[in-house]
C-alpha cells in the first residue's frame, strides 16, 4: 500500500507542476456536466410524461459522474502507451509530394501493428455506435428533444461526427504535441527549413479514425433515408463542403490547444471542451440550448455554420433562428476562416518559444 | 573574413522555483515565485571561415545557450550575432538551410526507418537536387563507413552507429557551417576515434566549419586548435588548447595503484602533493618543471609497491573550476 501512494502522489504533484493544466483539468469536467445537464433538460421539458428518473435526479448522477473523471487524471496516463508505439518523431512539408512521403512513413508504421490497427479501428466504430445508439434510446424514451426528431438530429450528428474523425485523424500531430516540448524535439523542428505547422501535421495521419468516420457517415445516411433528403449535386456539395469546413474547425481548435504548450508546457484539457464538448455539443440542433451557450458556439467557435445551418439547407428547412438560405449555404467558410487565425496563433507561440527556450 | 561575429550576447531564463513535499506542489499552484538566471551574460567572440573550435564549460555554464541562439532556435534579450551575413532568428527557414546541426543526445533519423530512408526524406526536406544528393551521400557513406547500416533501421544501431549516421545526416545538404553537441557523449574509444578522424577530415577537406561542444578533453586535444571556455555565462578564455593550460596550470596528474596486500596509509614525496585516494589508488599532482615524470615515477616506484600507474592532464572540469578559483 504504501509504495503504491508513494507513486501516486509523485504522480499528483507532476500534474501539479504544470500549474495551468492542472486547474484547466478541473474546469474541463465542470464543462462536461454542464453540457450534459443542459440536454438532458431539454428533454425533459420536451415532455411532461412521467420518467424513471427525475430531472434533480438525473442532474445529481451527472454532477457526481464528472466528480469521478476528475479523479481519473490522477493515475491514468493515456499519452504512455502511444508514446511507446510510436517512439520518435517525423517531420516537415511544403510541398504535397513530401506530405506525401511523410503520410506513407506513418502508414507504414502503423502497419506495423496490423492487428493493434484493425482492433482499435473497429473499436472507434463500436464505441460511436454504441454511443448513437444510447441517444437513440433515450429519443425513444422522450420521443423529441424541442420539437426534433432521431433522424434530424441523427443529421447533425452524422456531420459532426465525420468532421471530427477527419480532423482528429489529420492534426493527431498537434493533438500530442505537448510530448515534442517536453522531450526538447521541437528544436529540431525549427533546425529543418520548411515550416513548423507542416511539419507537425506531417508527423502522423491516423487513419484508425476512419472507425468514426464511417459509423458518422452511416447515421447521416440513414437519417438522409429516413427524411427524404433529396441527393441533388448541389446537395452532395455543400454536404462535403460542411464536413470540409467542420475538419477545418476542429483541426483549428487542435492547433491552439497544441500552441497553449508553449506557455504551459502541459497539454491543457479545457480545449477539450471545445473539441470533445464541440462533438458533444453539435451532435443536437442548436436550439436546444441556451442562448448564451448557443451564442458560444455560434460566434466564438463558429460550430453552428458547419452542421446546423448547412443542414436546415440540405434538409429543406426553416430555421426557426432565423437564418437565410444564401447564408445556410455560405456558413462553412467560417471553418477555414477559423483555421488561418488558429494558425496565427500557432505562429505566435513558436515566437513566444523561441524567445523563452521551454 | 569571420564567418561568425557575436558581440554582447545577453539571454535570461525565467526558472519556477518549485517548494518540496506535496503541499508545497499545492501552494505552487496559486502562488509561484520565479527567479531569473542569466544564462549568457556578454559573451563576445568571433570566428573565421574553416575554423574547428571547441566550445567546453561545465554543465549549466551556457555552451547550449550559446549554440541555440547561434542556429537560430532561441532569440537572445539583447547582443547582436552575424552568421554568414545573417541574423540566425531571422528569417529562420533561409538560415537553417545553410547549417548542420547534430545532438550527441538525440538522433534526428527516424527511429522506425532504415538509414537510406531518412537519408532520402532529409533530401526532400532540404530540396536537394537528386545529382548533388547522390554525389554527398556516396561520400559520406564512404567517409564514414556506413555500406552495410544503410538497411537497418535506426532503432537497431549501436550507439557508434548510430552518431555515424547522424553525422552523414546533417551533412547531406552541404552545410557550411557544423554544430557538434557532444557527438562523443557515451561512445566506445573505437567509434570515438572515427567520429574524431571524420571530423577533422570534413574541416579540412571541405573547409566546413566546425563549432564543437564536449566534455571530453581527448576530443578537444584531438581537433581543436582553438578553445573557448564559458562559464557563469561570460567567456572565460579563448585561445590554443596548449596557451589555456598553461595559463591556468602546469600540473600533470601521476595515478598510482598499489598491489592488493599494501599496508600503506599515504603516498608522499617532496616534489608532489597527494590529491585523492579510493582504497589502494592514489593520485599525486606535480609540476614537470619541478620535477620531470620519469624521476617522479621512478622514486614512487621505489619507495612504494607499486602494481600500476599512469600520467594524465588534469581533466577539463579541474581546469576550469580552477579558472573559476582564479576570477573569483
Amino acid at each position: 500500500m504504501k509504495p503504491y501512494l508513494a507513486i501516486l502522489s509523485s504522480r499528483f504533484r507532476t500534474l501539479l507542476q504544470y500549474r495551468t493544466a492542472a486547474l484547466a483539468g478541473a474546469g474541463t469536467q465542470v464543462f462536461f456536466g454542464l453540457l450534459r445537464v443542459m440536454i438532458f433538460d431539454a428533454f425533459y421539458r420536451s415532455s411532461t410524461a412521467p420518467q424513471p428518473m427525475s430531472s434533480g435526479q438525473v442532474t445529481t448522477y451527472i454532477w457526481l459522474g464528472q466528480a469521478m473523471m476528475m479523479l481519473m487524471m490522477i493515475n491514468v496516463d493515456p499519452e504512455i502507451a502511444a508514446m511507446v508505439r510510436t517512439g520518435s518523431v517525423a517531420y516537415e512539408m511544403n510541398s504535397f509530394r513530401l506530405y506525401c512521403r511523410y503520410i506513407e512513413i506513418s502508414f507504414r508504421a502503423q502497419m506495423q501493428y496490423r492487428a493493434s490497427f484493425l482492433v482499435r479501428t473497429s473499436a472507434h466504430f463500436m464505441v460511436t455506435g454504441l454511443e448513437f445508439l444510447g441517444l437513440a434510446a433515450v429519443f425513444q424514451r422522450f420521443g423529441q428533444i424541442r420539437g426534433w426528431t432521431l433522424p434530424q438530429m441523427a443529421f447533425f450528428y452524422g456531420i459532426v461526427s465525420m468532421s471530427f474523425a477527419a480532423a482528429e485523424a489529420v492534426v493527431r500531430g498537434f493533438d500530442i504535441f505537448s510530448r515534442l516540448i517536453k522531450s526538447g524535439d521541437f528544436d529540431r523542428v525549427l533546425l529543418r527549413p520548411r515550416s513548423t505547422a507542416f511539419q507537425i501535421l506531417g508527423q502522423e495521419l491516423q487513419l484508425m479514425r476512419i472507425g468514426r468516420f464511417t459509423q458518422g457517415a452511416l447515421v447521416l445516411l440513414w437519417a438522409a433515408g429516413r427524411l427524404d433528403v433529396e441527393w441533388t449535386a448541389a446537395h452532395v456539395a455543400l454536404l462535403a463542403f460542411s464536413v470540409v469546413g467542420g475538419a477545418c474547425l476542429f483541426s483549428g481548435l487542435f492547433i491552439v490547444q497544441a500552441a497553449i504548450c508553449f506557455w504551459t508546457t502541459e497539454s491543457v484539457e479545457i480545449v477539450y471542451c471545445l473539441t470533445y464538448g464541440g462533438v458533444d455539443t453539435a451532435q443536437f440542433p442548436i436550439t436546444i440550448y441556451r442562448p448564451w451557450f448557443r451564442n458560444l458556439f455560434t460566434f466564438v467557435i463558429p460550430l453552428a455554420t458547419i452542421n446546423y445551418f448547412p443542414a436546415h439547407a440540405i434538409m429543406n428547412l426553416q430555421d426557426t433562428l432565423g437564418s437565410s438560405r444564401s447564408m445556410q449555404w455560405a456558413s462553412p467558410a467560417a471553418g477555414v476562416l477559423f483555421l488561418l487565425a488558429c494558425l496565427r496563433m500557432w505562429n505566435f507561440g513558436v515566437r513566444r518559444y523561441t524567445s523563452t527556450g521551454s | 573574413m569571420e564567418q561568425i561575429v557575436v558581440e554582447d550576447l545577453i539571454k535570461t531564463f525565467q526558472i519556477a522555483g518549485r517548494t518540496p513535499g506535496l503541499w508545497g506542489s499545492v501552494k505552487g499552484l496559486v502562488n509561484r515565485r520565479y527567479r531569473e538566471v542569466r544564462a549568457l551574460d556578454g559573451v563576445s567572440f568571433s570566428i573565421g571561415r574553416g575554423e574547428l573550435v571547441g566550445y567546453i564549460g561545465p554543465n549549466g555554464a551556457g555552451k547550449s545557450t550559446t549554440v541555440k541562439v547561434l542556429s537560430g532556435i532561441l532569440v537572445p534579450d539583447s547582443g547582436r550575432v552575424t552568421v554568414m551575413d545573417r541574423t540566425p532568428w531571422i528569417d529562420r527557414i533561409e538560415y537553417v538551410r545553410r547549417i548542420g546541426v547534430v545532438f550527441g543526445q538525440r538522433t534526428q533519423l527516424w527511429w522506425d526507418l532504415p538509414v537510406l530512408e531518412s537519408f532520402d526524406l532529409l533530401r526532400d526536406i532540404y530540396a536537394v537536387p537528386q545529382k548533388d544528393y547522390a554525389a554527398t551521400r556516396d561520400e559520406l557513406i564512404e567517409m564514414l563507413g556506413l555500406g552495410t547500416l544503410l538497411d537497418t533501421a535506426v532503432r537497431q544501431l549501436s550507439l557508434g552507429q548510430r552518431m555515424r549516421c547522424d553525422l552523414a545526416a546533417a551533412l547531406l545538404h552541404r552545410p557550411e557551417l557544423l554544430f557538434l553537441d557532444e557527438p562523443t557523449i557515451g561512445l566506445d574509444a573505437v567509434s570515438k576515434l572515427a567520429v574524431r578522424e571524420f571530423i577533422a577530415r570534413l574541416n579540412r577537406k571541405h573547409g566546413v566549419t566546425v563549432i564543437l561542444t564536449t566534455h571530453d578533453m581527448d576530443d578537444i586535444e584531438a581537433l581543436c586548435r582553438r578553445v573557448l571556455v564559458i562559464g557563469d555565462g561570460r567567456i572565460l578564455s579563448d585561445g590554443t588548447l596548449a596557451e589555456l593550460r598553461a595559463s591556468v596550470t602546469r600540473e600533470r596528474w601521476l595515478t598510482v595503484d598499489l598491489v592488493d596486500t599494501a599496508q600503506v596509509t599515504s603516498v608522499t614525496d617532496p616534489d608532489a602533493k597527494l590529491i585523492r585516494r579510493e582504497g589502494n589508488r592514489f593520485c599525486l599532482a606535480f609540476d614537470p618543471q619541478c620535477i620531470s615524470p620519469p624521476d617522479l615515477i621512478a622514486r614512487v616506484a621505489h619507495n612504494y609497491p607499486v602494481h600500476d600507474l599512469f600520467v594524465e592532464n588534469p581533466p577539463i572540469e579541474a581546469i576550469i573550476a580552477r579558472i573559476y578559483a582564479d576570477r573569483s
